[in-house]
């Protein structure tokens, strides 16, 4: 039952509690108005709702992509200072003009 | 031939692949960057403004399930002061009901309050989730444009192959010039050495 069927059954209950005697018509109020504090209870759940129907991947899992990734990047640098530096060694030993 | 000169061979060509980012990419992966930053402020203010909405409908629903149990009570004291009929007064049955309702309106007004307490603490909790996956969006991204970045280190070599009519060309002029070279195989081989053990 969606919030608007459980709001409209609670009207049709009002209405019908009106036409009992007392106490019944007290006890049969009396359980409207808790059917009515729980709908209360629930103003957030929609918004709650769709948040949970977002999934984010895992953080760590993220991190530890980034971080291979850094590393990674962090030894193609040192092999390519290395290289420049070998190529540059090779230049002026050997006198290449290029 | 030379180990090391095996590996000059063929390793520049590898370089040339390696350092053809265009500066364009390269421009647009640092702008990228401040493109998260532009996009974790706006979750943020996105975030600050669902929390402030979501607050106002919990204490606007609290105030309601208060007015909803005050009014029970209220409509308890009226019943058992002035509605009860008289076949009734007095029961045992109609005393105790009246009690256990009175009771379990207050335990529900409590639950439905502790319900609305648990939702924002996580719809708090997830808009903090999504700000932490945007930010942490930005450090993969750091992390590939630092990538891109570091090309440049490769780039002067790349431009001077470049600079020759072709790769080719300019490896069998490296390739003229090998017979020369042997005095230098030594100091090179360190370096080389060094190289390979970067790359492992």
């Amino acid at each position: 039952m969606t919030r608007e069927e459980l709001e409209a059954e609670i009207q049709r209950l009002k209405h019908g509690a009106e036409g009992l005697d007392e106490p019944d018509k007290t006890f049969k109020l009396n359980d409207i108005a808790q059917l009515e504090i729980e709908l209360q209870g629930m103003a957030l759940a929609d918004i709650t709702a769709a948040l949970r129907d977002i999934t984010l991947p895992d953080l760590n899992e993220m991190k530890a992509q980034i971080d291979a990734a850094v590393d990674a990047t962090k030894a193609h640098e040192q092999r390519v200072n290395a290289f420049n530096t070998a190529f540059g060694l090779l230049k002026t030993g050997l006198g290449i003009v290029l | 031939m030379p180990k090391g000169f095996l590996w000059l061979f063929f390793g520049l060509p590898l370089l040339v692949s390696a350092c053809g980012t265009p500066p364009e990419v390269k421009a647009l992966s640092t702008a990228q960057i401040g493109y998260f930053n532009l996009a974790i402020e706006v979750v943020q203010k996105q975030s600050e403004a669902l929390i402030l909405a979501a607050d106002t409908i919990k204490k606007q629903a609290e105030a309601r399930i208060d007015e909803k149990e005050k009014g029970q009570l209220a409509n308890f004291e009226d019943l058992l002061a002035n509605k009860m009929p008289a076949t009734q007064v007095g029961k045992r049955s109609t005393a105790k009901e009246t009690v256990e309702r009175i009771t379990q309106t207050s335990q529900k007004a409590a639950a439905a309050k502790a319900n609305l307490v648990g939702d924002l603490e996580e719809i708090k909790q997830k808009t903090e989730d999504i700000r932490a996956y945007i930010e942490q969006m930005k450090q993969v991204q750091i992390a590939l444009d630092a990538y891109l970045q570091s090309e440049q280190a490769g780039e002067k070599v790349v431009k001077e192959i470049l600079s020759q009519p072709s790769t080719e060309q300019f490896l069998s002029f490296v390739d003229g010039l090998l017979p020369k070279v042997s005095g230098a195989v030594n100091e090179l081989s360190g370096l080389i050495g060094g190289l390979a053990e970067t790359k492992g």
